[in-house]
């Protein structure tokens, strides 16, 4: 180990100018991606160049670190009869080791270690800055992969630059061959499959490569190697007729408490628009521990009729309303809704009502109590009408769970900022929305809000929140940003909230809630997977309303 | 005991220039044996396949045919335990010129446990090499030198020098020479050296081997082979070439002098058979330098060739 270890210091020695450069471009972009916190202009137009100057900084980091990869192996190459290692006490083993563990310390651990202060700075969890390793390793261990066998096989600077520009010309040119002749029906699980077994021949290819050089350094077994690993990811790209996702192990998991959800099937309707038919089914679902959101789930559903024809339809299945354990996070008290403002709202309701019946509609029933989930399921043209029969339903459900995590809460204010358990959140500006007309008065202010969160994290919900009176209003999901950036695992979002200013109704009309803005507060929320359940669902007889 | 063993040793290479035959055969069918303890010189022209054979004995290249074991190890299964023991300086071997004449010796030290700091201190000295220069900043010879330097450092079993004269200037190659002859009595090694040029080892070896065409024409102690060479000089008549003895090379008359060189001279008894077959003659004989007798066999060399491709 002494003299493995002896070696990577001799290749460290060589390589640490380069790679003091290569950490530079690694700062560079974490700079880059700090100044989009204190932006010098809010227009678009600064926000474009800081991404383009990000991604040309991420691309040249990315090259530079192809390329360090190939000198570290090409300080001793593997190519040729004139070796100097080859004829030192140095076995191809151990050169393999210390190349393996050089490239592993230099271009896979190092810019972790440079980036964990950021991302720390960033609000990430400990829990966070794991994944965000394992992804930055991950991402980095294909990039030096291929450029170590590439290295391996090329033995010298300028074969390997004249390869590497030759194997990045071959790979759209090969996959582009094998899309343009794939069948059109081809399932998407089937594609996906595909290129994942195809990429994962590339990088066995690339470990045998490896392998077969330092042990062997046989060149033409090598190169046969190489060329069987393409012809193989080729024969893949055309053949393979498995979805592998059919046998990826599923998350079979039951959340502590699940027994005591009570789930019903609450409603189902039918509808067709153009030549599209689906039908929708509500589910209600109670009694859920008072920390646990239902994200999404999937869903399998057997109808079957009188004439005994039957039908298996597949799909998801999502909250309407996913916010409702926020709440519990936020620690509010009971909402204290203000009397004179239900009471208008309960009298608008009614007016409403009676409208459509006025109209010979029929009024929308009121969400039964609890949380309501909702699925739409396509349906073939030929057995749309069947659902005016009542069919008998089975439906197996897979519900996943998640418990909201209050990430950061700030006041409603220009500048003001947080780091938070696992997101930064910067408010940029707060301005009045101007009315839509002169003689109504100003209902929504605009803002303007950079968050930079873990990229695993998909779902960042803001809300804003009125501690005094106990409510929360959903503002906007992370998901639709003005712009987005992303120094993996960072992902910087700006994004712009119309907020509604809450409205009481006082002397006749209605008007923004007194000071408002002083007292809320935007918080920004995420919910993270805890878990799941399974539940199974039946009715003989399910009418569909058709609308 | 022989610290390297051949036996039909031979090696193709693919010819980038020759369509019609595809493979060139480098070296074909050779068997040596260097002696334990000896120096011995493998000498030939440019080309003559010097540089395969030993390429192939350090497993830089892997022989088509044949084998070679070195200190007893097939040269294909040469590993960290032989090489602590195996020296090897080449013209063409690609050194990390990036480092310092220091940095090589530093990185080169923890791979040899009979790394002797005293003999590198005193090497360094003999070779009067500037530590803190870069290898890629030496002159050829200081270069050479350095190489030299990290592979008599560990007092290696075997030391192989291939053409490690080449490119050289006079007052380089004589430095050169001289620092190996220094350090030979500093060890108690057996030395490979490869050269195109007799006079570069003549002062260094005791066994000759010469190599012409991929073929060894002949393989023997250096005292064996200069005893059995003499030039023969004939005065007093002119004798015809169909006297000429078996194995004599460059037969030449020049009015009532004939000359050839005899390749099988054993002493009393050989002048005593020439005396008898050319009785009216007066013979002078005198002894070849491996310099001569190099050029004797090349020359004959060159015409065998060129008389069967004729």
């Amino acid at each position: 180990m002494n003299l493995t270890w002896h070696i990577v210091k001799k290749d460290f020695l060589r390589l640490r100018l380069p790679l003091a450069l290569w950490t530079g471009l690694l700062l560079g972009c974490i700079i880059a991606t700090e100044m989009i916190f204190s932006p010098r202009s809010l227009e678009p137009e600064w926000f474009s160049r800081q991404i383009g100057i990000l991604s040309v900084l991420t691309f040249v980091s990315v090259v530079v670190c192809c390329i360090l990869t190939a000198a570290l192996a090409l300080e001793d190459p593997l190519v040729g009869s004139q070796l100097f290692w080859v004829t030192r006490p140095i076995s191809g083993g151990r050169l393999l080791a210390a190349k393996l563990l050089g490239a592993m310390l230099f271009f896979i651990i190092w810019p972790v270690v440079v980036s964990v202060p950021w991302w720390l700075w960033c609000g990430f969890t400990l829990r966070d800055v794991g994944a965000g390793a394992a992804q930055v390793m991950a991402l980095q261990a294909v990039l030096v992969l291929p450029a170590l066998a590439l290295s391996a096989l090329a033995g010298q600077s300028s074969r390997f630059l004249l390869w590497t520009l030759a194997l990045l010309l071959a790979l759209p040119a090969g996959t582009g061959m094998v899309a343009y002749y794939l069948p059109k029906d081809l399932s998407r699980d089937v594609i996906a499959s595909r290129i994942d077994l195809a990429y994962a021949v590339g990088l066995l290819t690339c470990g045998t490569i490896i392998w077969l050089q330092y042990r062997r350094r046989r060149l033409a077994h090598s190169i046969l190697a190489a060329a069987a690993g393409a012809a193989l990811a080729v024969l893949i790209g055309f053949c393979w007729p498995v979805a592998l996702a059919e046998y990826w192990p599923k998350d079979k998991s039951q959340l502590p408490g699940a027994e005591n959800v009570s789930l019903t099937l609450s409603g189902a309707s039918r509808q067709t628009k153009g030549d599209l038919h689906w039908v929708t089914l509500m589910f209600t679902a109670n009694d859920a521990p008072a920390d646990v959101s239902f994200l999404s789930g999937t869903v399998r559903v057997d109808f079957r009729w009188p004439d005994g024809t039957t039908l298996q339809l597949q799909g998801w299945v999502a909250p309407i309303n996913p916010d409702y354990t926020a709440r519990f996070r936020l620690g509010l008290p009971p909402a204290q809704p203000d009397p004179a403002t239900e009471a208008k709202r309960a009298e608008m309701k009614e007016a409403s009502r009676l409208r459509m019946l006025e109209r010979g509609l029929k009024p929308e029933p009121p969400l039964p109590e609890g949380e309501s989930l909702i699925t739409h399921l396509g349906v073939p043209a030929e057995l749309f009408d069947k659902f005016a029969i009542a069919p008998s339903v089975r439906v197996a459900l897979r519900l996943q769970t998640g418990q909201a995590e209050l990430l950061a809460e700030v006041p409603l204010k220009e500048g003001a900022a947080q780091t938070g358990h696992g997101a930064r959140l910067k408010i940029l500006k707060v301005e009045p929305v101007p009315p839509a007309s002169p003689d109504k008065p100003a209902n929504q202010v605009s803002a303007t809000v950079i968050t930079a969160q873990p990229t695993r994290m998909k779902f960042l919900q803001f809300l804003l929140v009125d501690r005094a009176h106990g409510t929360v209003i959903m503002e906007g999901a992370s998901q639709i940003p003005s712009f987005r950036a992303a120094v993996l695992p960072v992902g910087v979002n700006k994004s712009p909230l119309r907020l509604n200013i809450p409205q009481v109704w006082r002397d006749g009309q209605w008007v923004g809630m007194p000071e408002w803005l002083e007292k809320d507060t935007l918080a920004a929320v995420t919910y993270r997977p805890n878990g799941g359940f399974d539940r199974v669902l039946q009715a003989d007889r399910l009418e569909f309303v058709k609308k | 005991m022989n610290i390297i063993e051949t036996t039909g040793l031979s090696h193709r290479y693919w010819s980038e220039f020759s369509l019609g035959s595809w493979r060139n055969e480098a070296v074909h069918d050779l068997t040596l044996a260097v002696p334990e303890g000896s120096v011995f010189a493998l000498l030939g022209p440019n080309g003559a396949g010097k540089t395969t054979t030993i390429k192939m004995l350090m497993n830089l290249l892997r022989p088509t045919r044949g084998e070679a074991r070195v200190l007893g190890v097939d040269s294909r299964r040469l590993g960290e335990r032989e090489f602590t023991q195996i020296g090897y300086v080449s013209e063409n071997q690609v050194l990390p010129l990036w480092m310092t004449v220091r940095q090589l010796l530093d990185y080169c030290r923890p791979f040899y446990p009979s790394w002797d700091r005293e003999l590198e201190r005193t090497l360094l000295r003999q070779f009067e090499l500037p530590e803190d220069r870069r290898l890629k900043h030496l002159s050829r010879g200081m270069l050479m030198k350095a190489a030299l330097l990290s592979t008599l450092a560990y007092r290696p079993k075997l030391l192989v020098l291939d053409e490690p004269f080449s490119g050289l200037d006079p007052l380089m190659r004589h430095e050169f020479v001289r620092g190996v002859l220094e350090v030979s009595h500093l060890g108690d090694w057996t030395v490979l050296v490869s050269s195109h040029d007799i006079e570069d080892v003549e002062r260094l070896a005791d066994h000759i081997g010469m190599v012409e065409n991929g073929r060894l024409k002949l393989s023997e102690p250096a005292e064996a082979l200069l005893g059995r060479f003499r030039q023969v000089e004939l005065t007093g008549a002119s004798f015809d070439e169909g006297l000429k003895p078996a194995g004599a090379l460059e037969w030449a008359r020049a009015g009532n002098l004939t000359k050839f060189i005899a390749t099988d001279y054993v002493g009393e008894a050989s002048e005593r058979a020439w005396r008898e077959r050319w009785p009216e003659a007066t013979l002078r004989v005198t002894p070849l330098t491996l310099r001569e007798i190099f050029i004797t066999l090349a020359r004959a060399g060159r015409q065998t060739s060129n008389g069967a491709a004729a």
